[in-house]
């Protein structure tokens, strides 16, 4: 026994040795009650470290020792019980470490004089009525301006500005009450069918002053009608619905999207709003809990809080001073408006008399609206087309249009053909390129619509828009396959299944052209935009270490397959452009027109070239041997190096960078080298 | 299932444009013409949902066998596409029957 140690400590020690002779697990479970029981795993206080430190120490040995610990659930308990002391142990060494020494009564002058002197952050009561007040007075002078800008209006002007903002038919309604000859006006300036119908309709109703009787008391019965209709909104009203209108909205489903979008950031601000307050009353206790002696960094985090705190309230003030506003004019956005076509069916329902049915009214208004629509000049569906379609197109399709085959095609049909272009450019070159072979034109234009449905990847014609194409376009096909076999003279008097039998036949022939030429069109336009996209990493800067290689590599792998590494090396060594131009002529003339001017390029670049500089040399040498790649691709099996062409294109696949760029090639030699 | 449903779809046409009228190398043909047409209508239809890889394939060897295994692996690989080749059976079918209808009327 040791006498330094208290007799606590010595008969714990003791139990743990009896532990360690254990044999039995009942044993120890046992002795293990006892020793929960002990002040040592009870009361940290009551013994010294010292102490506390040797029983722990013991219980490492056993737990590091003894065969009866396997058991999992003694190891548990008596694992338990060393945690339990080791609190305490870690517990008591942290009430013994010494205190910072308190600030001298000078510091503490300095410390006060710095929270009086500077900003010290105020509490977020204090910056939040600030701020608000600010703000309020801010919103007042800006309010007493926008009345003080409405009220010198004129009645005039602001009945102007309300017509101007509300709607058209508005604009119509207006006009029609408070000078009927206005309306001329409008059937003159305005683009819009319906508007043209309701002018003529008034017109025959004798609503209008310039027809041949006008009829006041029934104009004063319509503009009744229409006036008791209409909300008209008020002159600051009216201002607010301007400026709605000038950020965008327009419609009352737009002004729901606009209200629903400032009602979600609201929310959002609400809850950054939150956060801040959560973060600045956390700063603050830590910093009040400091005894005065503040940190730097504790202030100016404070400080910064509450910057943002302000900022995302004046945001919040913001907002929901805008949804006011909306809110406010939303109803002239939707509900009371009335369209041009509503006041269409509005006087159709005040001049028919007993006519009620509305279906009937609407389908009547509509063949009215078509037959304006029919009246305005033809040129204006031309124009449309125009828009989206190079001169020389639509003359080319006009000729089209008189071509035996085409000439009965519908309007629609032929302005299909034409109106096809989210790319003129594309649709100019084939079908200039086939013009004087009329009959090929579907299938080019077929295979151009399948090829923008691949394009819609690349944003030249959407999917939707090129599947209602297609469909047309079909229809088209159909009938000229069809009058082609009925006009057959060898199928005069073929039954209809072998009418069919030449219908399907001829249908299969054409589609077979248009994958073929859609091949040749997808290559070659998914190539410019792989290569565009390509071009704009590089010059981003993106992978530039890696990207050169990458590209040279299968360009020299398949200039190995063609030229041999001896020529390949004497291009190398030159390195220069012309000079290497004149190495591939010396050495391998029939590889300039396949791989000369690409390799050249390349291999110059790669030997010599900062990236930059490189960038639109690699896309020509690119896009040239994307042009070639079915001379290469016979080379390459010529040659017989079909393997160590691929082994090229795969290296670059296989790195990554090469997806894209690798895709020509891959195109190229994948399927024959297969 | 598909592969199924493709043969009914197929006979089910030759029947409703009367084959059974028609000289047996004339059945034959169309069957052939029918299955090619409706690879190359099919091919925008997997385009449209996988991009140009299936097609090629389709477009290289276009009968009934290889379409159906190409199809089933689209509708592997997106189950949605079943409708949308259904919808391009469907549209073909009637257009297929209309045509049918024009010369059978003109025949008469």
């Amino acid at each position: 026994m040791d006498p330094k140690k208290s007799p606590a400590t010595q008969e714990m020690l003791g139990q743990l040795e009896k532990i360690q002779k254990a044999s039995k697990p009942d044993e120890v479970h046992a002795l293990v009650d006892e020793l929960e029981q002990n002040h040592f795993f009870t009361d940290g206080n009551l013994e010294t470290l010292e102490m506390q430190r040797e029983v722990r120490n013991k219980i490492d040995h056993l737990l590091g020792n003894i065969k009866i610990i396997s058991n999992d659930r003694l190891k548990g308990r008596i694992e338990s019980l060393h945690q339990k002391l080791g609190e305490m142990i870690g517990a008591k060494e942290k009430r013994m470490e010494t205190p910072p020494p308190p600030p001298s009564e000078e510091e503490m002058e300095e410390i006060e004089e710095e929270m009086i002197e500077e900003s010290i952050p105020k509490t977020v009561q204090e910056a939040t009525t600030e701020t608000e007040g600010a703000l309020q007075a801010e919103t007042e002078n800006l309010s007493a301006e926008i009345e003080q800008s409405v009220a010198i209006k004129t009645d005039q002007e602001v009945v102007r500005e309300t017509e101007e903002t509300v709607n058209p038919g508005m604009i119509l309604l207006k006009r029609t009450l408070k000078n009927p000859d206005d309306l001329g006006e409008t059937e003159r300036d305005t683009k819009d069918p319906t508007m043209v119908a309701l002018v003529q309709l008034m017109k025959a109703e004798a609503l209008w002053p310039n027809g041949k009787k006008f009829d006041q008391d029934k104009f004063d019965g319509l503009s009744a009608l229409l006036q008791s209709s209409e909300k008209i909104p008020s002159a600051s009203q009216a201002k607010k619905i301007k400026e709605a209108r000038e950020s965008g909205v327009q419609t009352s489903d737009d002004m729901d999207k606009k209200i629903f979008e400032l009602e979600e950031k609201a929310d959002k601000i609400e809850g950054e709003i939150e956060t801040l307050n959560g973060q600045i009353a956390q700063q603050t206790t830590i910093m009040q809990s400091m005894r005065g002696q503040v940190k730097p960094e504790d202030k100016k985090k404070l400080e910064e809080l509450n910057e943002k705190l302000t900022k995302e309230k004046q945001g919040q003030r913001e907002l929901k001073n805008r949804l006011k506003i909306y809110k406010e004019v939303q109803p002239f956005f939707g509900g009371n408006k009335l369209s041009p076509r509503q006041l269409l069916l509005k006087v159709m329902q005040f001049t028919q008399g007993e006519e009620k049915d509305l279906k009937n009214l609407g389908e009547r208004a509509d063949r009215l609206v078509s037959a304006q629509e029919r009246q305005m000049a033809p040129e204006s569906k031309w124009d449309k087309i125009s828009r989206f379609v190079k001169p020389s197109l639509k003359a080319t399709l006009g000729e089209l249009s008189k071509t035996e085959e085409l000439k009965d095609l519908k309007g629609e049909e032929l302005e299909t053909l034409a109106g096809l272009s989210g790319n003129p450019d594309g649709l100019a070159v084939w079908v200039g390129k086939l013009k004087e072979n009329a009959k090929n034109v579907v299938p080019v234009v077929m295979a151009y619509l399948q090829m923008t449905i691949v394009d819609g990847k690349l944003n030249i014609i959407s999917r939707g828009r090129a599947m209602e194409l297609l469909g047309n376009l079909r229809k088209i096909r159909n009938k000229l396959i069809t009058k082609k076999v009925n006009g057959n003279p060898d199928l005069l008097n073929a039954k209809p299944q072998v009418r069919m039998q030449a219908y399907l036949n001829e249908m299969n022939a054409w589609d077979e052209k248009s994958v073929q030429l859609n091949r040749n069109v997808i290559d070659d336009l998914v190539m410019k935009s792989y290569a565009s996209k390509a071009s704009k990493a590089i010059v981003g800067g993106v992978a530039l270490g890696t990207l050169v290689p990458w590209i040279g590599l299968p360009a020299i792998g398949s200039a190995i397959s063609y030229l041999g590494w001896g020529t390949l090396a004497k291009i190398g060594l030159v390195g220069a452009h012309a000079g290497g131009k004149k190495m591939i002529k010396a050495f391998a003339p029939e590889a300039e027109s396949a791989y000369g001017h690409t390799i050249t390029r390349m291999t110059g670049m790669w030997l010599m070239g900062p990236i930059g500089l490189a960038a639109p040399e690699l896309i020509k040498g690119l896009k040239f041997m994307f042009e070639k790649r079915k001379e290469i691709r016979e080379g390459a099996i010529k040659t017989g190096k079909v393997a160590s062409a691929t082994a090229g294109v795969s290296w670059a696949i296989t790195k990554g960078a090469g997806k894209v760029l690798a895709w020509p090639f891959k195109k190229a030699f994948g399927k024959k080298a297969a | 299932m598909l592969k199924f449903e493709f043969e009914n779809y197929v006979a089910t046409l030759m029947e409703a444009m009367e084959m059974n009228l028609a000289p047996i190398e004339v059945q034959q043909d169309v069957t052939l013409q029918l299955g090619r047409q409706l690879g190359y209508r099919l091919m925008n239809t997997l385009t449209l949902n996988f991009g140009d890889g299936d097609w090629a394939k389709l477009a290289e060897s276009p009968g009934l066998e290889p379409m159906e295994m190409l199809l089933e692996g689209a509708i592997e690989r997106n189950p949605s596409v079943k409708s949308a080749i259904l919808e391009e059976l469907d549209g073909f079918y009637n257009e297929t029957l209309e045509a049918y209808n024009t010369f059978k009327q003109s025949h008469t």
